[in-house]
């Protein structure tokens, strides 16, 4: 937050503070990553003091004071609230030292087809048993590589937040990968039209 | 990024540490370059990324064509652990590279505690632990900081130490260090020759001999080389190389702010102040490019916070025009600005005003001694008279809290000056409830205490520290003699003074305790999650060194000093002098009433003045 925070700042299009006691800067990021997550698609809600008069140059020049890799594709004034959002298309490649094969592949494709999908999440209230399956559309396993397997799948954005994490959990022992990481691909509201 | 890096990060805390990545970071093509240097603070990252110094010397080593310096912090435990799993071993953050190939590998050393730490990173890197292991000329261990004015304690792991400020003589070291490497010199052949270099000391060319009462006999001066090894400055600040456009750290770190050096030395004198001394002498940088390089930093940055550092903010000399540019550029901008280190004595009631319009915090006070007397010996020139009247502007001006710093254990300390703490507490209450614009929101005054660690470079360096079970007797003396219940009194545990009075003052006969505590785990001990008393205590008595020979013994007047190698400008007979005048109670003019000729401004080239 404050890497954005402060990429606004440098560009010269300074965010909008909150009044009170503690100012901070008015920046929220729609869907939270968790660590380790990459994305080609992310929201930002702000304000600023000042309504820039060109949007396009106002993208660019923020994108030059991002870190390498983080990029403004498009600053637009909002019609439909974050709220809105509800699936996420995303990728996950998973990583299988000892290599993968058509087995594994029929096998992970049948843990994802099952009418249940349980493991345990944690919530506010400890640990609960979650079925993520009537909060998933779409989900294939195909092969990637000799040690990959590439997943693709929509899942619930938010209420609930299906945290792809929790799929590989619900993988069995014998066929958890053994690193895995996930890439978003883009956001949608309810009907699957792409959220913007 | 090296796919078993990715890996292990999904399971450490802070991931952020680890990357690199980050706006302004320096990549260079490595093809085109003569030497890598692996530049390494031995502490985490938040700690070593707000450290201005290693800020500066990343940018002047990099300015360099043929260098390429990257950093490397100490990784956490977690990190550490996962990363000796997967054997990995310790890399660079810029390029991902392991630091065993680099040509450099740079400590910045700033407080003892950090040694293990240090052995620790070359333990990680793959590296031998000592110089003499290390035959090749490269990897070349070298050293810098603070820490370094008396490097004895790990003089045999490094191959050499900066002795005073980098920004010249580091860039002077690489440049020889590239022509013996095309050149083919032997590592001996190259340490003798830097050891010409003013601000290098080589260790290896000083050999320590100790008598049969286990005190220094004499230092055996090798092959000619030059004694003592003189500290090397930056004679003029506003000339030397200051880098506006950092490292911009991604995840928090403790300084997330911009960071703006005052001047370097400190007019005060303070008896038990090491930084005091060893920075000395006095050169200040001008306001109007301070002011330039403030805004400049601001905007490159995006930071909204500006701190001003030096010793002592209040001595600065051009503090007014300072305060007032930079305040018209922040204050339409809410970028806060602070001034840690103001003295209490000369704590005008314009310059809280004028700060206070942006961002008001707590009041800090180093008051350090708790009576006039003893604050008249140790040179700390603060009335009670100063503070009360301090806190009466603040008090009505609708500041409420207050923090009191004092050491236990200092020269000439009695009970009546500890009970004097107390009742300096209750004097700052009073004062309150005399002056408070807003009674209901209430007072926090707290009280600290920390056991006093004699220096060397300082009056005290002959000094013993009290024991740690005097220091709890006068904790407890301190702690029942507060009773007003908006006074809290935190005290800090005496064992990491202990060890690192023992380690400030050590000497060579230290390395192998140093080696011990590391290899059984011993790492980030400036950090209370890893600090293992007990553990130094095992290594001690397994080398039969007895720690209180270093910590808790007075020094003879004449006795040879481990430190003795170094001449960091002022002169022993005027360390010894004013520890004298300590015993006498009696106060030093500071330099800007009367220059005491301490010697620093030897340092200074032909016609220059100290603090002008
Ligand atoms: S030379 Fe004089 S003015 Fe300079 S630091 Fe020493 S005592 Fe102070």
């Amino acid at each position: 937050m404050r890497t954005l925070q402060r990429s606004f700042q440098r560009a010269g299009y300074p965010l909008k503070y909150s009044e009170g006691f503690n100012p901070h800067p008015l920046l929220s990021v729609a869907l939270p990553m968790s660590v380790g997550i990459s994305s080609d698609c992310e929201i930002l809600d702000f304000k600023m003091d000042e309504a820039p008069s060109d949007l396009e140059l106002a993208a660019r020049s923020v994108t030059n004071a991002l870190p390498e890799g983080l990029v403004i594709h498009e600053i637009y004034y909002p019609e439909v609230k974050v709220t809105a959002i509800k699936w996420l298309k995303i990728e996950g490649i998973l990583d299988f030292d000892d290599g993968i094969s058509d087995e594994l592949i029929a096998n992970l494709n049948d843990v994802f087809r099952q009418d249940t999908i349980e493991v345990m999440k944690k919530t506010k209230k400890g640990e609960q048993l979650f079925d993520c399956k009537p909060h998933l559309k779409e989900l294939a396993v195909q092969p990637h590589s000799d040690q990959k397997v590439k997943m693709t799948a929509v899942i619930s954005a938010q209420n609930p937040t299906v945290n792809p994490n929790l799929l590989i959990k619900a993988i069995p022992d014998p066929w958890r990968p053994d690193f895995s990481r996930f890439h978003r691909i883009e956001v949608y509201d309810e009907e699957m039209n792409i959220f913007r | 990024m090296d796919s078993r890096i990715e890996r292990i990060l999904m399971q450490v805390e802070k991931p952020a540490r680890y990357t690199g990545g980050e706006v302004n970071q320096i990549i260079k093509n490595k093809d085109n370059i003569d030497l890598r240097v692996a530049f390494c603070f031995p502490d985490t990252y938040e700690i070593g990324m707000s450290n201005l110094g290693m800020s500066i010397l990343y940018h002047t080593m990099n300015s360099l064509d043929y260098v390429w310096c990257e950093r490397v912090f100490a990784p956490w435990g977690d990190m550490a652990k996962a990363m000796t799993d997967a054997q990995i071993p310790l890399y660079a953050l810029e390029s991902g590279d392991p630091i065993s190939d680099f040509d450099v590998l740079a400590f910045s050393i700033g407080y003892e505690m950090a040694y293990t730490t240090v052995l620790d990173m070359l333990s990680m890197a793959r590296v031998p632990l000592r110089s003499s292991e290390r035959k090749d000329l490269t990897p070349l261990v070298i050293a810098g900081g603070s820490a370094c004015v008396n490097a004895e304690p790990i003089a045999d792991f490094i191959d050499l130490a900066i002795i005073g400020e980098g920004e010249e003589v580091n860039n002077e070291l690489l440049a020889l260090l590239k022509q013996a490497k095309q050149e083919r010199w032997s590592k001996e052949r190259f340490l003798r020759t830097a050891s010409d270099i003013h601000g290098i000391y080589v260790p290896s060319l000083y050999v320590p001999v100790y008598g049969k009462d286990g005190l220094l006999d004499h230092i055996e001066v090798k092959d000619g080389a030059v004694y003592p090894v003189k500290k090397r400055i930056v004679q003029d600040l506003d000339q030397v190389d200051f880098p506006v456009e950092p490292v911009i750290p991604t995840t928090e770190i403790v300084q997330d702010r911009v960071s703006l050096e005052l001047f370097r030395g400190c007019v005060r004198g303070c008896r038990f102040c090491q930084a005091g001394y060893i920075y000395r002498p006095i050169r200040m940088k001008k306001s109007d490019r301070l002011i330039q390089q403030g805004k400049e930093l601001l905007e490159n940055t995006g930071y909204q916070d500006c701190t001003l550092l030096s010793l002592s903010t209040s001595d600065y000399r051009e503090l007014m025009p300072l305060l007032n540019g930079l305040l018209d550029y922040c204050e339409p901008r809410s970028i806060g600005l602070s001034l840690p280190s103001l003295r209490a004595d000369n704590f005008s009631m314009d310059i809280m005003d004028r700060i206070q319009r942006v961002r008001k915090s707590g009041l800090t006070f180093a008051v350090e001694g708790g009576s006039q007397r003893l604050r008249d010996a140790i040179n700390k020139n603060v009335t009670e008279e100063d503070l009360l009247n301090t806190c009466k502007i603040a008090f009505s001006g609708g500041w409420n809290t207050v923090k009191l710093y004092y050491m236990l254990g200092l020269p000439t300390e009695t009970d009546e000056d500890i009970l004097g703490i107390a009742q300096m507490a209750n004097a700052v209450l009073h004062c309150w409830r005399e002056n408070a614009k807003n009674k209901n929101r209430g007072v926090k005054i707290t009280i600290s205490t920390s056991c006093f660690i004699p220096k060397p470079f300082s009056p005290f360096q002959w000094e013993q520290q009290i024991t740690m079970n005097e220091y709890r007797r006068r904790v407890s003396l301190l702690k029942n003699a507060i009773t007003a219940k908006n006074v809290t009194y935190k005290w800090h545990d005496p064992e990491t003074s202990f060890i690192e009075a023992v380690l400030s003052r050590g000497d060579r006969r230290l390395a192998d305790v140093l080696e011990y505590v590391w290899k059984h785990g011993g790492r980030l001990e400036a950090w209370e999650d890893y600090f293992s008393y007990e553990l130094w205590m095992e290594a001690f008595s397994h080398f039969g060194i007895d720690p209180s020979f270093y910590a808790n013994r007075e020094r003879e007047a004449d006795e040879i000093l481990p430190w003795d190698v170094i001449d960091v400008g002022v002169l022993k007979k005027h360390l010894w002098h004013e520890r004298e005048l300590c015993y006498q109670s009696t106060l030093s003019p500071d330099c800007r009433k009367q220059c005491s000729a301490c010697g620093a401004a030897r340092l200074l080239k032909k016609g220059c003045v100290c603090d002008s």
